[in-house]
């Protein structure tokens, strides 16, 4: 052959099928032609020559062409696969469904997970960001905030930080606009704002001058704030607002996206530091922990530079300002981290855990593929016979899984839509940045990709067993059902233990949260919760500005609301068991050593009316309880908590000891304890509770007051009367919260109900999955041996013994999953040893428990096939033999 | 294809045809492009609906005693698509009536 029709011939091999005889005859026709003319004219070599090189770009056209094999084979693929799935719609529909629930599940946890815990802070150059803050590690104490004084060395001092900021919040009362209203203030110094580098929609943001002692009282508001509580009024700007009724000059709007301290706040409104009724009279003491501290490091400084110079820093302020600074060092963590710091690691369970459903979602659809494949052997051979290559053959068995997979994501992707929309009504409402989760392109990028890994995880197995079949076996075997190789099946059991073994895990972590959530919910909280009702009010500052106001107004109000009818039962506390957080306070014992700094004596601190143990329900000890002679001017008394007489106090009798405090209100007087009272779980239900200390609201008064009231009436007309009477005694007084004590309980365990929710409903999907995994692999099985069990029983076996033959599969296959699962589940469930209540990781009875039911589910998942073996008769099993 | 985007030889490759050298090699003798410019780019065309092609009919070929071959021709869009990118170029001639391939024409 001619060396350029040789080429030809070689390179036709890489033209895509379809089109290579078109091909190979359009260059070769007219080759030929030629070739006959040069050797009639006899030609000069050259010419002959010239049609080598002509035959040479032959090449550059077959490669140009290689696209085309893929896009008309892969168009070929998909319809065909399309085909095959319209076909079989009730596998379709049950693999698309599997799917769909495993990805839309995973999106949309991965949806929370990035919102909270990957996606950057909403700030520029949001890595550059930490907290730094202060911590004793002698005392345990890992991390609180700075005084202002001490803020200010820090500031200046260090070299590390391009800019600091510091910040703190609570709420002010905003009058004149309507209803009085209580806003969320963000107290901050004028720094933050140049730190985040965010520029106001309109007006300005604060200056260094803001900051200043006797500087002019201003605000900024949040947009959001601007748009709801002012009607986005533009007039507003250089306008003045009235909060605690002291006028502030509103100068700037930060845009709706800015968010900083408070970050799930949409209203919120900054002040300086140097205008807060509160904070603002703190600013010169060097004591006190309670300023926020972010920093932005300057470019180019690494963490170990500015871990050194805060040691540094640290040592020096010590040595400086021993009486306040001793012992304490500082430290610092990225912004982001000290944010999402607590919820990480539920997070990461329930992302652990979805992705485990997803992946015995996988194992099921993989076992549907195989059982599918084993019944299409003689297709496939028919096919492989005709000249189908295996690379081919796998080709086209994935592209039909891939089929199923973009329909399993596309329908998981609204699956996540709808999942989102439930979690954000089911989200703890404290869970930082739960306004950012959002189902978007990144979001939406991680469901392809599962898709894509969903496919390949469940397609490949099935598909390269299917392609290596026997060609032979399988052509003679006929149609119907052909024998299972030994590969497959060992295959098809290793899914389904494998099913059951994650199956497993899942359900021992779920169970162990929720019987943790079960002991939380159901423990005590040591006071009376039913038919309590709580409010709310809080006290301008700058109007109430000294005690005898605080007490005039809290007496006033407890003696009109005592007045109203079926309100008799009703006190006055500050601040309230586990809704307020606790006020912690050192003390000493009159006649007692000093404690020394490393073991000091602390206590919580509360501030309650006479009354108050009645309405709570709490049962006196010891001695009395407070009464109306317990007034500002009466010797000063105190009743302790059982937990603190037994710590403090241990074989004594605590009564007519006498403490010292010294921190106002107290300030170094010594307070008689005159009883003893039951504990209650004031941190939160999951703590055991602490050494508490009561004192009359009398003797130490606060500026608010939090109403308990014990009522039969509804919580509608409780608040009614409330806000009627709180009116009466200054009608710019707002009562924001008013709750019944069940709700605000309910609300205190809102995280460990989400995450014992999720993880339940995550377990009961992976039991319904890997149950079903069980009933397909014994089904198949039995239709596999429809012949084999009629022989059995035309030999005169018993029904009993068919069934057992049937069951012993599924009993195997049960064993070996949870050989596997029980071992994974205790490594696992050291994970969510940490979220746990009263109950260990390694719970005995909730892994037998777990192992026993799973047991029972995938016996009854083998039962049910395992009865259609019985129904065999064997003279239909037998008669294509 | 958008006419904007023909190249020079893709030009050269339509005019050719338009003025009647309607198969590969009879295109590569008179643009002196080579074969593996000439065919990718006439796949190119082709996939793009400018040209169209037919093989010759094979009593047509036995008379002249040669294997048939494939003909090019040129679509509407590929009329519109020259004259646009001629202009472009100035290059050869205003595109004429073909000389040849009048019997191609008969496709339908």
């Amino acid at each position: 052959m001619k060396p350029h029709l040789w080429f030809i011939a070689a390179v036709s091999r890489i033209v895509p099928r379809r089109l290579r005889s078109d091909w190979t005859r359009e260059w070769t026709s007219e080759l030929k032609h030629r070739e006959s003319q040069l050797s009639s004219w006899e030609a000069a070599r050259s010419t002959r020559w010239d049609l080598l090189t002509r035959s040479l770009g032959a090449f550059r056209d077959a490669l140009w062409l290689q696209p085309r094999r893929l896009e008309e084979d892969l168009m070929q693929d998909i319809r065909y696969g399309t085909r095959m799935l319209r076909r079989t719609p009730g596998f379709t529909a049950v693999a698309v469904l599997t799917l769909a629930l495993g990805i839309g599940a995973n999106t949309a946890i991965f949806s929370v997970v990035y919102a909270v815990l990957l996606k950057p802070l909403p700030f520029a150059k949001s890595g550059e960001l930490f907290n730094v803050f202060e911590a004793q590690p002698a005392d345990g104490v890992p991390a609180t905030g700075w005084s202002f004084a001490n803020f200010e060395e820090l500031r200046d001092r260090n070299h590390v930080f391009s800019e600091m900021a510091g910040s703190q919040q609570h709420q002010l009362t905003l009058t004149g606009h309507g209803e009085p209203s209580v806003v969320n203030t963000s107290v901050v110094t004028p720094e933050l704002f140049s730190l985040f580098g965010e520029p106001p929609l309109a007006g300005r943001v604060f200056v260094p001058a803001d900051g200043k002692p006797g500087a002019a009282p201003v605000v900024i508001l949040s947009e959001t704030m601007w748009r709801t509580a002012f009607g986005a009024d533009p007039a507003i700007l250089g306008g003045s607002i009235d909060l605690d009724k002291r006028p502030f000059t509103v100068i700037g709007i930060m845009p709706a996206a800015f968010r900083f301290p408070q970050l799930t706040k949409a209203e919120q409104i900054w002040i300086p530091l140097v205008q807060d009724p509160l904070f603002g009279t703190w600013m010169p003491r060097r004591g006190g922990h309670w300023l926020q501290v972010t920093g932005r490091l300057k470019p180019g400084v690494t963490l170990t530079q500015a871990r050194t110079e805060l040691d540094a820093l640290g040592a020096s302020l010590a040595s400086d300002f021993p009486a306040e600074n001793r012992g304490w060092v500082i430290r610092m963590v990225p912004l982001q981290q000290m944010i999402v710091g607590n919820v990480k690691p539920a997070l990461l369970v329930l992302l652990g855990a979805v992705g485990l459903v997803l992946l015995i979602a996988c194992a099921n659809l993989a076992n549907l593929l195989l059982t599918r494949a084993t019944s299409r052997a003689r297709e496939i051979a028919v096919r492989t016979a005709l000249g189908a290559g295996r690379t081919r053959i796998v080709r086209q068995l994935l592209s039909e899984t891939a089929v199923l997979g973009l329909l399993g994501g596309a329908a998981g992707v609204a699956v996540a839509y709808w999942g989102v929309q439930a979690l954000s009504s089911l989200l703890p409402a404290n869970l930082p940045r739960v306004n950012a989760i959002r189902v978007d392109t990144v979001v939406l990028g991680f469901a392809l990709l599962l898709s894509a890994a969903a496919t390949c995880a469940c397609g490949v197995v099935p598909a390269v067993f299917a392609a290596s079949g026997n060609l032979q076996t399988n052509l003679r075997e006929g149609g119907g059902r052909t024998g299972e190789s030994r590969a497959h099946r060992r295959a098809r059991n290793l899914l389904a233990a494998g099913e059951i073994a994650l199956a497993m895990v899942l359900l021992v972590a779920a169970t162990l949260l929720l019987r943790s959530f079960a002991n939380l919910t159901s423990v005590s909280p040591g006071f009376e919760t039913q038919h309590v009702v709580d409010a709310d009010i809080s006290l301008p500052r700058f109007q109430y500005a000294t005690p005898q106001q605080w007490t005039a107004f809290s007496d006033d109000l407890i003696t009109r609301i005592q007045a109203e009818p079926g309100l008799k039962d009703s006190a006055i506390v500050v601040p309230r068991p586990i809704v307020d957080g606790v006020v912690n306070l050192a003390f000493d014992i009159v006649g007692s050593p000093a404690a020394s700094a490393a073991a000091s004596r602390t206590a919580n601190y509360v501030s309650i009316s006479p009354g108050y143990f009645r309405v709570m329900g709490m049962s006196l000890l010891a001695g009395r309880a407070f009464d109306q002679h317990d007034v500002a001017s009466a010797p000063r008394v105190t009743i302790i908590s059982a937990a603190m007489a037994r710590l403090y106090f241990p074989n004594q009798d605590p009564l007519g000891k006498r403490l010292t405090f010294g921190f106002p209100p107290d300030s170094g007087a010594a307070r008689e304890i005159v009883g003893v009272v039951s504990n209650v779980r004031d941190v939160a239900l999951g703590k055991d509770p602490g050494p508490m200390m009561y004192v009359p609201f009398a003797q130490a008064p606060f500026w608010g007051a939090n109403l308990v009231i014990k009522t039969s009436l509804s919580l509608s007309s409780v608040a009614a009367t409330i806000r009627r009477n709180v009116a009466q005694i200054d009608k710019d007084l707002p009562v924001t919260d008013v709750h019944a004590m069940p709700d605000i309980i309910d609300a205190s365990v809102a995280q460990p109900r989400f995450r014992a929710f999720l993880l339940g409903l995550f377990a009961s999907m992976a039991l319904i999955l890997a149950a079903t995994g069980i009933f397909g692999v014994i089904a198949y099985s039995v239709s596999c041996r429809t012949n084999e069990i009629g022989i059995r029983v035309a030999l005169g076996a018993s029904r009993d013994a068919i069934l057992r033959m049937v069951l012993r599969e599924g009993v195997i296959l049960t064993l070996a999953g949870l050989a596997v699962g029980v071992p994974a589940a205790l490594a696992a469930s050291r994970l969510v040893e940490q979220m746990l209540f009263e109950v260990s990781a390694h719970d005995p009875t909730t892994l037998a428990a777990v192992a026993a039911g799973l047991a029972v589910v995938a016996m009854v998942a083998g039962y049910l096939p395992a009865r259609r073996a019985l129904r065999v008769d064997p003279l239909v099993a037998l008669r294509y033999e | 294809m958008p006419a904007g985007y023909l190249s020079y030889s893709a030009t050269a490759i339509l005019q050719a045809i338009a003025n009647g050298y309607q198969y590969g090699f009879d295109i590569m003798d008179v643009t002196g492009l080579p074969s593996g410019t000439v065919y990718p780019a006439l796949r190119r065309l082709e996939h793009g609906d400018l040209v169209a092609s037919k093989w010759e009919k094979h009593e047509l070929a036995q008379s002249e005693s040669r294997p048939p071959r494939k003909y090019y021709t040129l679509t509407r869009d590929g009329e519109h698509a020259l004259t646009d990118a001629a202009k472009r170029y100035r290059l050869l001639e205003p595109p004429r009536r073909a000389r040849v391939g009048r019997p191609l024409r008969e496709r339908g």
